[in-house]
């Protein structure tokens, strides 16, 4: 069968070699061809709000005006102002809360994922479900219920004699319903990206250390925990980076309030944006988010390993 | 085995039992395991589904139940009437001229990111030229920095954008804010992740495929759409359901874009806010059935579109994200 394999493509070779590189020439032109348009509308539409940001962020304009240079007088009422610093903070704690709820039940849930229990797919699907929802919706829901005079929850408490909690003008339980939404969102589909991580960990390990006679918690901190390290190290990123887009529920809860105390870094954007038409504070707080998207992004690249030309080149 | 057998017969019971006892123990362990995850999964599922439960049923009330109701609501009379308030969310002319506006822009949407990620993603994967590494990754990095950066700038382009909407070269009127056709502009975009799924997928068939065909007489688009599309349908389709839930639900791009625009021409995920928002009165009880009525009509078109299609979707969930 070789040999008979063989014999056609010797005889053929040389024409085919003459042909196959006029062909990757016209491959490559066509490459060309089509990059170019490409790489423009990317240029206008992804790389240029990035350009733009960065340079409004020096100036004062109000969208009707001439702007105003003003240097770095935004940057320094970002980090100075007590509101922009409660901003700052709010979205520091509700990114660490929310990635202690994704690390913590993200990894508990994909352990019970595991066990090899009837019906553990209609599971799977069901903690998936919330992510699929409009989140906008999921607070719409929260706030029928957490309203002050006719809530769901208030009708109940006082028809059971209790006295009716103004939610919505306390910062704490602002901050518990927000978190409520992401968890109650965040979890299935956590759970199973740490899933696939553990699925990716071959069997042979866990086979080689019960015949070593390794204990549960050995098994999980040894071998679970560092096999899956790429894998954490994305789902860490990923979860870090979210936080900067951490929003819905803060506008549609809370709406920053009360007393702008609850505003984020996405909502101190939008609000000075779009309803204070402030440009360049907004566009200086964009900036922000871009040093710190870059940053991650290229921790993201080195601990994931995406190596381009290299490992997928063909 | 062997050697136990061998011995005298009494050791050999003692062993056995001693086995027994062990696997008793170990299945007791097991039992004990696979109930506490029907446990915490079952509770965790109730959790889930709460919401859910809470929006159909909450549907059925009349609007005095509200006065009376539980953490675990149930109607106390059912009359077809009740169902109206499901019924609103396909009937009513308003949502669904939004609904309408939605498919459109999904549609759109879709051709071009099918359309621009295979080929994109074919070039990137076989056909080698200078720069390739790079410009794949100039890409790739651009899309993970989060949106919160472009965010405002993007509202000054659209506002700005010369001559549109009433402006100049550069100020006087809105812009394309406002403007339903901004919610098609902005779809004219590559999408460096699809790429990058689609790459993969490419990758992993290999590229001798095409070059049969090539030898064969085949152009590039008949290589590309007939031969190598078909064959990662999978990825494809989770693309696609991603994409589709993803803009049915979005409700963000409307509030960044669509300000002081007509409520109905904008895409649902925004629009049934609006109607939320006018079903809530400034004092009084809200329309609640109303409310939950069309909140669970809008949930569950994606849920059902998930069921339909969940075991693509978590096979591309696993596929795109990186191995561990």
């Amino acid at each position: 069968m070789a040999v008979m394999e063989q014999v056609p493509v010797v005889q053929e070779s040389a024409p085919r070699r003459r042909s196959g590189r006029s062909l990757e020439k016209r491959r490559i032109r066509f490459a060309w061809c089509v990059l170019i348009p490409c790489i423009a509308v990317f240029l206008i539409m992804s790389v240029l709000p990035l350009g733009l940001a960065v340079v409004l962020s020096f100036f004062e304009w109000n969208l009707v005006q001439t702007p105003t240079f003003v240097g770095f007088k935004n940057y320094v009422s970002v980090f100075t102002e007590s509101s922009n610093l409660l901003m700052l903070g709010n979205t520091l704690l509700f990114g660490v809360a929310n990635l202690v709820i994704t690390f913590v039940f993200g990894f508990l849930t994909a352990a019970f994922f595991t066990a090899k229990i009837r019906g553990q797919s209609a599971f799977r699907v069901i903690w998936y479900i919330p992510s699929i929802i409009s989140l906008s919706i999921t607070a719409q829901l929260i706030n029928t219920w957490i309203d002050g005079s006719t809530g769901v929850i208030n009708t109940i408490i006082s028809n059971l004699g209790g006295e009716k909690i103004v939610f919505t003008r306390s910062t704490g339980w602002m901050y518990f319903w927000i978190l409520f939404v992401c968890a109650w969102r965040g979890m299935g589909s956590g759970a199973l990206l740490f899933l696939a991580g553990m699925n990716g960990i071959s069997r042979d390990v866990y086979e080689a250390a019960d015949i070593d006679g390794v204990n549960r918690r050995q098994r999980f901190f040894r071998i679970t925990i560092p096999c899956m390290s790429n894998m954490l190290a994305y789902i860490l990123i990923v979860t870090v980076l979210g936080i900067f887009s951490f929003f819905e529920p803060v506008q549609l809860i809370s709406n920053g309030g009360p007393n702008l105390s609850t505003r984020t870094l996405m909502f101190a954007i939008y609000d000075e944006a779009i309803n204070n038409m402030n440009i360049g504070l907004a566009t200086s707080m964009s900036t922000i988010v871009l040093i710190c998207g870059v940053t991650l992004t290229r921790l993201n690249f080195k601990f994931t390993g995406i190596d381009i030309g290299g490992k997928h080149a063909d | 085995m062997q050697t136990e057998t061998a011995k005298a017969e009494f050791p050999v019971r003692s062993g056995e039992e001693l086995r027994n006892k062990k696997q008793k123990s170990l299945r007791r362990k097991k039992i004990r395991r696979s109930v506490g995850a029907y446990l915490y999964l079952g509770i965790g599922s109730i959790i889930m589904l709460y919401p859910l439960y809470f929006m159909l049923v909450g549907a059925l009330l009349n609007r005095e139940d509200f006065y009376q109701i539980s953490a675990f609501p149930w109607p106390s009379s059912l009359s077809l009437e009740n169902f109206g308030t499901y019924l609103f969310f396909f009937s009513d002319l308003k949502v669904l001229q939004s609904i309408a506006l939605t498919l459109g822009v999904i549609a759109e949407s879709a051709a071009i990111m099918i359309l621009s990620s295979v080929v994109l993603a074919y070039i990137f994967s076989f056909i080698r030229f200078r720069f390739r590494g790079f410009i794949f990754m100039a890409f790739l990095a651009v899309t993970m920095i989060p949106g919160a950066a472009t965010v405002a700038s993007t509202f000054v382009m659209w506002a700005r954008f010369p001559f549109a909407g009433g402006n100049n070269i550069f100020t006087g009127g809105s812009g394309f804010i406002g403007d339903p056709m901004v919610l098609f502009l902005i779809n004219i975009n590559i999408s460096p992740m699809n790429i990058f799924l689609y790459r993969q997928a490419f990758c992993s068939i290999g590229k001798e495929i095409g070059e049969a065909a090539e030898v064969d007489g085949a152009n590039l688009f008949t290589v590309m759409f007939r031969i190598y599309l078909p064959l990662i349908l999978p990825v494809l389709a989770y693309s696609l359901i991603g994409l589709f839930i993803g803009k049915w639900n979005d409700y963000s791009t409307c509030l960044y874009l669509m300000k002081g625009a007509e409520p109905e021409w904008t895409t649902i995920g925004y629009y049934i806010n609006i109607v939320i928002e006018e079903a809530t009165p400034q004092d009084g009880l809200p329309n609640y059935p109303l409310i939950y009525g069309v909140s669970a009509m809008m949930c569950l078109v994606p849920i059902v579109i998930f069921a339909f299609f969940q075991r693509w979707f978590i096979d591309g969930l696993s596929m795109g994200a990186l191995k561990g």
